[in-house]
């Protein structure tokens, strides 16, 4: 009987023993079977940090094996901290690339021209799309998204003060604005993102020297007379008190927030600012349902820009992180483009590929918030890569640009002559052109 | 004799370690990476003074050189004038001097991001509390963008860092007028002096030292300063704010020019050495405090 018992407990114990070694060895063995999935470590900024975690929810569902370990950094220290992360060899595999900085990350950043689907993607990108994201003849990301400029304009502040139509030139920019001022509408009718840092005052005005059909710099780094004319009319209308000086500090979303008030007849910005979740969101702007999108004066030509996923050239995950970006930047498996439909609905951020506005998803999008899909469509086709209007992709250009945008606000702001601030533009491009080449 | 001296150094060898590694070699690393030629993720060579050419002959440079002279004297000024006068008067057994006391310490307390929050708040140009103030009583007829223009964005950084720097020269201050003997003022009294003539004759001069304290360690954060003009403004408009050590940062980890960014960061260290020098020497020919 107690043999029996010291039996029975002997076994109980023989069997906790192996309970508790079954548990050890399963503690052991875990890490080596999670090991088989991959994981991919994704650096991003913290636009719609919710909404990109539910696309990697979907590209984990479609990919079972690939985990993705996503990092959100604040889109103002995005650039300093990668640029360290690669310095330090830490290490990542796929992230967010701004097309301005393409010309110096291109040393680390992984060409995608011979992976699997990169040539068929590559032909059906946008030419805008296609233009930022290749450096050197190279492709180096798949579209995040892309803009284009416009003029976002008050179509009731516009209707009230008897103007049929947005202007057409900029002359008639400037009588429409006068005219408004003079019936009271707004105290300064036009809004401004030109604040130093971030994307803001220049890129404006590459749109305006593209839309008269010119070059900020030529090949001399010379400013050309086609951007002397554009400041000069730039730099009027804050004497004339048609601009806000108050706005001289406001970088594109706040000024875009700025507009929302209901104060301003017009804005030139990014295509986006014009959409459901900006101008026209109906909880937040005043504007909403009155803000409509129109092209640029003159001839109409426009600049754009991409934002796009990138591969780490030194990743030991490239094949995963392949699939990765092409699941976040082109179509799932089934060929559908997944999140660039997404983000037209989520973000009002356009696309890189032709004929995604076809999809009935971004139709109705569009349409929501008073765009016509096709218009949208052909000016994304139609839009100039910024590469095409300043050395954008030069190792120097951001450099040169956070520079060049305090001197615009020197000129906007009345300290500085037009043309002292072109001679400090073209000055300080030969400087730092002459020091990166020596680098 | 040499038993206790051997025990010293044990007892110092990890402070200096950590003085040696982590002030030291940095700095003649910094001071090795300004004759170099190197750039962000790539290797570099020798490059003689080349970057110190470069940034001398650079006008944002310059721009930061004065700015941030202009922004070190005046910020330091004001935080040492409200300072003495906060000091004096918590000195002057004030009642209810207690409190007064904790609500001066307080900006110490509030991080440096947190002030700048706070100051962000204060200057916005829609819903700024400085708007709202000035606006209630008349002084302007509509809110401004206080941080718009060069000169106004100046003295409102200059304002923001002399606030969190005022507590410091209030308690050194306090600390200094609480050791001048009770007698001296009595002597001074005895003699005619009235209360101008005391503060200038007794106060101020055995003051100077914890003054000096005072404006010399205020004088090297001023110099150094880097969070409220990244967080208030930028360095902008244009290069309004751009201080040296703003620049720096911007040369250094925006773009990766670390040749260049060392080369003025080393002149910053040169010009912060001949400021302390210089006041160190004033302030060693200053009377001491009993």
């Amino acid at each position: 009987m107690r043999l029996k018992r010291f039996g029975t407990r002997s076994g109980s114990l023989a069997r906790r023993l192996g309970g508790s070694l079954l548990v050890v060895a399963a503690g052991f063995l875990l890490p080596f079977t999670a090991s088989a999935d991959t994981t991919i470590k994704f650096m991003a900024w913290n636009f719609q940090v919710e909404t990109v975690q539910e696309f990697l929810k979907q590209f984990e569902a479609e990919n079972p094996g690939i985990k993705v370990d996503a990092e959100f950094i604040p889109s103002a220290q995005y650039a300093a901290k990668l640029a360290l992360m690669h310095n330090a060899n830490t290490p990542f595999d796929a992230l967010y690339v701004f097309d301005h900085v393409l010309g110096s990350w291109s040393s680390w950043l992984e060409p995608l021209d011979g992976y699997e689907g990169a040539a068929e993607l590559k032909a059906k990108m946008l030419p805008l799309a296609r233009q930022s994201m290749t450096y050197n003849g190279k492709l180096y990301g798949l579209p995040y998204y892309t803009s284009y400029f416009g003029i976002i304009y008050n179509r009731k502040m516009m209707t009230a003060a008897g103007i049929a139509a947005p202007p057409k030139t900029y002359a008639e920019w400037v009588d429409q604005a006068k005219k408004i001022k003079a019936a009271g509408l707004a105290q300064y009718p036009m809004a401004w993102p030109v604040k130093h840092t971030g994307w803001g005052g220049m890129w404006v005005m590459n749109t305006m020297v593209a839309s008269r059909g010119g070059k900020l710099l030529d090949a001399n780094l010379n400013v050309t007379p086609e951007a002397l004319t554009s400041l000069k009319w730039w730099e009027q209308t804050y004497r004339d008190g048609l601009s806000d000086p108050n706005g001289i500090e406001l970088d594109p979303n706040e000024s875009a927030r700025a507009f929302m008030t209901g104060n301003y007849y017009t804005i030139l910005t990014a295509n986006f600012f014009a959409g459901a979740q900006w101008a026209n969101d109906k909880e937040k702007s005043k504007v909403a349902g009155a803000a409509f999108l129109a092209p640029t004066p003159e001839n109409h030509a426009t600049v754009g820009f991409a934002r796009m996923y990138g591969i780490n050239a030194a990743s030991t995950h490239k094949k995963e992180a392949w699939q990765l970006i092409k699941f976040l930047g082109a179509t799932s498996k089934s060929g559908d483009y997944v999140t660039p439909k997404q983000w037209v609905e989520k973000g009002a951020l356009t696309w890189g590929y032709d004929g995604v506005e076809k999809d009935p998803v971004v139709a109705a999008s569009l349409k929501s918030w008073g765009a016509d899909p096709a218009e949208v469509a052909a000016n994304l086709r139609n839009a100039l890569a910024m590469n095409q209007v300043v050395p954008f992709q030069a190792p120097w250009y951001a450099e040169w640009e956070l520079y060049a945008n305090g001197v615009l606000q020197s000129v906007l702001g009345g300290r500085v002559k037009p043309e002292d601030g072109v001679k400090q533009w073209s000055d300080k491009a030969k400087q730092l052109a002459a020091r990166y080449q020596k680098q | 004799m040499r038993r206790p001296d051997a025990l010293l150094r044990l007892l110092n060898a990890p402070a200096a370690f950590l003085v040696v590694a982590f002030s030291i070699l940095p700095l003649l690393y910094v001071g090795y990476l300004s004759f170099q030629d190197v750039r962000v993720g790539m290797g570099g060579g020798f490059a003689g003074l080349d970057n110190y050419r470069f940034v001398l002959e650079d006008a944002s440079v310059v721009k930061a050189f004065t700015n941030t002279l202009y922004f070190a004297a005046l910020s330091v000024a004001l935080a040492v004038l409200i300072g003495l006068g906060i000091a004096l008067l918590l000195h002057s057994d004030l009642q209810g001097s207690g409190w007064l006391v904790a609500a001066v310490v307080l900006p110490w307390a509030v991080p440096e991001i947190v002030n700048a929050l706070i100051w962000q708040w204060i200057y916005s140009p829609t819903y700024g509390a400085l708007n709202g103030l000035l606006y209630t009583i008349g002084a302007i007829p509509d809110y401004r963008a206080w941080l718009s223009t060069p000169f106004s964005a100046m003295h409102a950084v200059i304002v923001a860092y002399a606030w969190k720097l005022v507590p410091f020269v209030v308690i050194i201050l306090y600390a200094g007028l609480s050791g001048i003997p009770a007698e001296y003022y009595e002597s001074a009294r005895i003699d005619g002096a009235g209360t101008w003539a005391r503060f200038r004759f007794v106060t101020i001069p055995l003051l100077a030292a914890p003054l000096g304290v005072a404006v010399l360690f205020c004088l090297v954060w001023a110099m150094r300063a880097f969070d409220i003009v990244y967080l208030l403004t930028r360095g902008g408009p244009g290069e309004g704010t751009s201080v040296l050590s703003y620049f720096v940062f911007t040369k250094a980890f925006e773009f990766g020019d670390l040749g260049a960014a060392a080369a003025v960061a080393c002149l910053l260290a040169l010009l912060t050495l001949a400021l302390t020098g210089l006041y160190m020497r004033v302030l060693h020919g200053a009377p001491k405090a009993a």
